[in-house]
């Protein structure tokens, strides 16, 4: 010890170093350690404490000097503008997709099973560089890495990059780090959308780029962006459809073979206290979180052959369970057998308009592919589906 | 408790004090989007009035903090932190206590300093950057704020230490009283 207070000089160059290679290991990587995690757990605690302290005393001083009013009729105004302006994106969004699915012999997307978990903003980085910031929920309450996360009014925020027990860490999509598969909404043309690290103190004043766009693409300031429901660069997957912002200005100059633009995220990050985490039901009751009532039914016994060889189903213990989670649109029918020792066997069926027809053309033509001593199980997530009035021969 | 413990409890404060301000409450409450460094302006001061050890490691831990809660990688402002606080303890033997204006004319230029080390390791790590303009509309302001900070703040840190080396003193000074009877 008494080395490094007598050679400071040293001790620094020694430090930088072994910060440098800290840097180099950790750029890039998707999961903390448990050290990490440990210490943000507790220090996220008087973190989110005086979150809230400092929100409301910032509120008392907006009332106490009677500027709420005004502040208060503005924001709700521009709160009522932003959540217009989403439903009207997503009515067009939804024209437009109901226009193309009639031209595709009726098949309906499948939308996957998610949950909303409400989180509560509990810091920010300090640096003008990046934008990235924590929240109170973390791996116990379900989240995981790659979950999105929107505001209030269902604008695109960004994504979970880490998570600790109790709190996680949001990479905006105004990062630098941030790359995002996105269509632009009128013409339907696939972009990419990243954050720049400009310098800014003002979230509100960042912007992002559009990128890998044809030079002959008729991209106009004004235009939508919505998430294109691909998986973008971070490897996960985004629902469809979730608006970023609006484009504000094209580079027109013919330099690049490519053109980019800029736009405006639709999400205000500097106001930004509380946020919605979409997450896959799958996830929370992994940590035993019910997302929504889950009725589950036996089928007697007497069904349980789907077409297979009674004895050899049985030999299986091929009971054929079947789980119903209500789906607010669409449907999605997932039928899959599993067999430990000749490997499983799954069969996913996207049926929008399903009934029991559907489950039970499905389920036998999976029965006729599997093994003879396949267990199968039959998933529905189909809201208008009674699974006591599944048929099974 | 004796000295040492009350100068680590003391530490410790001071770095969650530190935290909470630049991540709680300075990004909500600021002007024009310019807040100033506390974290330099306290690493500054307890360099020149401790000395490189104290002052590094002071910025290391509360760097490495931010780092874990906040950045996209470990280093990124524990690395600058530390950097500074070992700097600034270079001169602790050399000015005097009193002299008010070095601390903050020091604590302007670390501010400038790790911007520029921020840039610089964004830059290294592979992202575009873009700082057109930002050092007069953001850095200079940031450093005169921080520089303000660190008048303010050196100011109570150098009464409070004072106190704390009588206090300790006149208990050493009791406990070698004792020992001699």
């Amino acid at each position: 010890m008494s080395f490094f207070k007598k050679h400071p000089v040293i001790t620094a160059l020694i430090l930088a170093a072994i910060l440098i290679f800290a840097i180099t290991i950790t750029a890039g990587r998707k999961n903390m350690t448990y050290v990490e995690s440990g210490v943000g757990d507790v220090t996220s605690v008087p973190a989110s404490g005086f979150s809230r302290f400092t929100g409301g005393v910032g509120a008392w001083f907006r009332t106490a000097f009677g500027v709420s009013d005004l502040q208060k009729e503005t924001a709700k105004l521009r709160e009522e503008n932003a959540r217009l302006n989403a439903e009207l994106v997503g009515k067009r969004e939804q024209e437009l997709e109901n226009e193309r699915l009639k031209t595709m012999l009726k098949l309906v997307e499948s939308k996957t099973d998610t949950s909303y978990i409400a989180a509560r903003v509990i810091g920010k980085t300090p640096g003008y560089w990046f934008s990235q910031f924590s929240i109170n929920q973390g791996r116990k309450q379900g989240l995981k890495v790659g979950d999105v996360v929107v505001n209030a009014e269902g604008a695109l925020v960004g994504r979970i990059s880490e998570v600790g027990g109790n709190w996680s860490k949001v990479e905006s999509i105004i990062d630098a780090d941030s790359n995002i598969s996105a269509i632009i909404e009128r013409t339907r043309d696939d972009v990419m959308v990243r954050g720049v690290a400009t310098v800014s103190g003002d979230d509100s004043q960042r912007l992002c780029e559009i990128y890998t766009l044809p030079l002959d693409n008729d991209l106009q300031p004004g235009d939508v962006i919505v998430t294109s429901g691909l998986g973008s660069m971070g490897g996960t997957d985004m629902p469809k459809g979730i608006p970023i912002g609006k484009v504000v200005s094209v580079d027109i100059s013919s330099a690049s073979i490519e053109r980019t633009a800029l736009l405006a995220p639709d999400a205000g990050f500097t106001t930004l206290e509380e946020v919605l985490v979409i997450v896959e039901n799958s996830s929370l009751l992994e940590v035993g979180i019910s997302p929504s009532p889950l009725p589950t039914f036996e089928p007697e016994a007497d069904r349980g052959s789907l077409g297979a060889d009674p004895a050899a189903t049985d030999a299986a213990s091929g009971s054929v369970a079947t789980t119903a989670t209500p789906a607010p649109t669409g449907a999605a029918i997932v039928v899959e057998s599993q067999n430990d020792s000749d490997g499983a066997l799954t069969a996913v069926t996207d049926a929008g308009l399903a009934t029991t027809d559907n489950v039970t053309a499905t389920a036998q033509a999976v029965a006729t592919a599997a093994p003879p001593s396949a267990a199968l199980a039959v998933e529905t997530d189909a809201s208008d589906i009674d699974p006591s009035e599944l048929q099974f021969e | 408790m004796n000295f040492k413990w009350k100068h680590i409890l003391f530490y410790a404060l001071g770095i969650l004090a530190n935290l909470l301000l630049e991540t709680v409450f300075l990004p909500s409450y600021n002007i024009a989007g310019i807040r100033p460094d506390t974290v330099i302006a306290a690493v500054v001061c307890i360099g020149i009035l401790r000395g490189s050890a104290s002052a590094g490691a002071y910025g290391m831990v509360t760097g490495f903090l931010i780092d874990i809660l906040y950045s996209p990688y470990m280093g990124y402002f524990a690395l600058p932190y530390s950097l500074i606080g070992f700097a600034a303890g270079l001169f602790s033997q050399q000015m005097y206590a009193q002299n008010l204006a070095f601390p903050t004319a020091f604590s302007a230029v670390a501010t400038l300093l790790k911007e520029a080390i921020l840039g610089l390791e964004t830059r290294v790590v592979g992202y575009k950057t873009v700082a057109n303009g930002a050092f007069f509309r953001y850095f200079v302001p940031e450093a005169l704020f921080t520089a303000v900070v660190t008048l303010i703040v050196f100011y109570f840190l150098r009464a409070q230490l004072r106190k704390q080396w009588k206090r300790s003193r006149w208990e050493g000074i009791n406990t070698m009283a004792r020992f001699d009877e």
